[in-house]
């Protein structure tokens, strides 16, 4: 009782009720997808994905397979766009930040819904990727894993807390996280978890 | 910003009765990270971080180290902070060709007082340091109009909110890039650089793990990747210094 006389309890706790309404009202209106990776900060709109280049893009090979492999390997349909325009759905463009070798943004949200994201911007670190011992598994496996994020997929490796969701032992997934240290075709596939639970279900 | 905060809420609410079971990629993220108030915070004197609202709309492909200790070895900065206050920092514009639009990189300039250092280069106890923090991306449509209610980047005002002055974290990062090298479109121009900072300011930048908040439970949340990445990091943010400290000697 102590707590819920509280205004700052009583608060949170309307804000957490009015927080449950929407959630339910959102799913009830079909605007958030099932089956999202609760780890990501955004969900996508369940349209199919469209890509376009940003002028200057010096991954565009790379970016043109990873979103062919969404289109073969998952229910989700794809279609190239040019010259980049608004409610194109994926950006491709380059960047620079040390440490990291690719970055998924969202830069649109829905405006009724703001975990909805409605267009991406990827971003890929050529510097960074370029320089690898396995560039060229690197540039695959980032392309694959930024394109993973924008459908709604987050990534794993590393540190307890974040295993293979497949499975320990099970092949690896493109949303392995970090520096590609083994060439194989995992640089370039989603999981069974990722494709099965994730992403198909988000797809019409 | 009750309006943002509510709906960040439902919607991390929404992927939180659907998404993936504890232990998988990440359970869902807890109401007291989204500026929630648990128990715990209302007994305590220490700032409620609203960790949602910090890492705003991001991801990002990085090699994830196993701990503190680890990412601490080997990255050029390592140092505990306060935060002395936020304001708007630089954008980079990138302009689609021939049609007038643009993709604007926002970030925020996060001013901060060093309280101790702990590895790589030694910054001294008491000095200011500048974070850059990348705040989100947005359009800009052919007028330069933007809109907010659509919009990706996240408000200075929110992140303020969301991490308030005397805020502690643990900040493990690099020095700032120049905002002009940080992107390779073919057209771009760059706003407001330098702005807020003064003469020979020292300008750092976080690695994805690199900033962690201490939470009024003595817990940390995480301000640029997600919570589920550090979370098997130590038991408590006194942990992570400690384990850092033990490092130097």
């Amino acid at each position: 009782m102590d707590l819920i006389s509280s205004p700052r309890a009583r608060r949170g706790l309307l804000g957490a009720l009015a927080a449950l309404a929407l959630a339910f009202g959102a799913v009830l209106a079909g605007a958030v997808p099932a089956k999202a990776d609760a780890s990501l900060p955004w969900t996508h709109d369940r349209a199919h994905h469209t890509w376009c280049y940003q002028s200057g893009f010096t991954l565009s090979t790379e970016a043109d397979w990873a979103m062919t492999w969404l289109r073969t390997q998952t229910d989700a349909n794809t279609a190239f766009w040019s010259p980049c325009a608004a409610e194109v759905d994926v950006w491709w463009s380059n960047f620079y930040q040390p440490g990291t070798f690719g970055q998924t943004a969202c830069k649109a949200v829905t405006s009724s819904a703001p975990g909805v994201c409605t267009e991406f911007y990827v971003r890929m670190n050529a510097t960074l990727i370029n320089a690898q011992t396995l560039a060229s598994e690197q540039r695959k496996k980032t392309s694959c894993h930024e394109l993973g994020h924008t459908v709604g997929v987050n990534h794993y490796g590393g540190v307890t807390g974040l295993p293979n969701p497949d499975g320990v032992g099970a092949a690896d997934s493109c949303m392995k996280s970090g520096t590609v240290t083994t060439a194989g075709a995992w640089t370039s596939k989603w999981g069974p978890h990722h494709i099965n639970v994730h992403i198909n279900p988000t797809f019409p | 910003m009750k309006l943002h905060k509510a709906l960040v809420a439902a919607s991390v609410a929404a992927l939180a009765l659907m998404g993936c079971a504890p232990g998988g990629e990440g359970s869902a993220i807890s109401a007291s990270q989204i500026g929630g108030e648990s128990p715990s915070a209302l007994s305590s004197a220490a700032p409620v971080i609203d960790g949602a609202t910090l890492r705003g709309y991001m991801a990002y492909d990085y090699d994830i180290a196993e701990s503190a200790a680890a990412l601490a070895s080997r990255l050029p900065y390592a140092f505990l902070a306060e935060v002395v206050g936020w304001s708007d920092g630089y954008s980079v514009l990138e302009h689609v060709e021939e049609s007038g639009l643009a993709v604007a990189s926002r970030t925020a300039l996060l001013e901060v007082k060093v309280t101790e250092s702990f590895a790589g280069t030694p910054v001294p106890r008491g000095s200011t340091v500048y974070v850059d923090f990348a705040r989100g991306v947005e359009n800009v449509a052919a007028d330069g109009s933007t809109d907010p209610r659509t919009s990706g980047a996240i408000p200075v005002e929110a992140l303020r909110l969301a991490a308030p002055a005397g805020s502690r974290f643990l900040f493990v990062g690099y020095p700032g890039v120049d905002p002009a090298d940080q992107i390779y479109a073919e057209y771009i121009t760059v706003e407001g650089a330098g702005v807020g900072l003064p003469e020979g300011a020292t300008v750092v930048t976080p690695h994805p793990q690199g900033m962690l908040f201490e939470t009024a439970g003595g817990d940390f949340v995480s301000a640029r990747t997600g919570d589920a990445d550090v979370r098997g990091w130590g038991g408590s943010f006194d942990a992570l210094l400690s384990e850092l400290r033990a490092m130097g000697k």
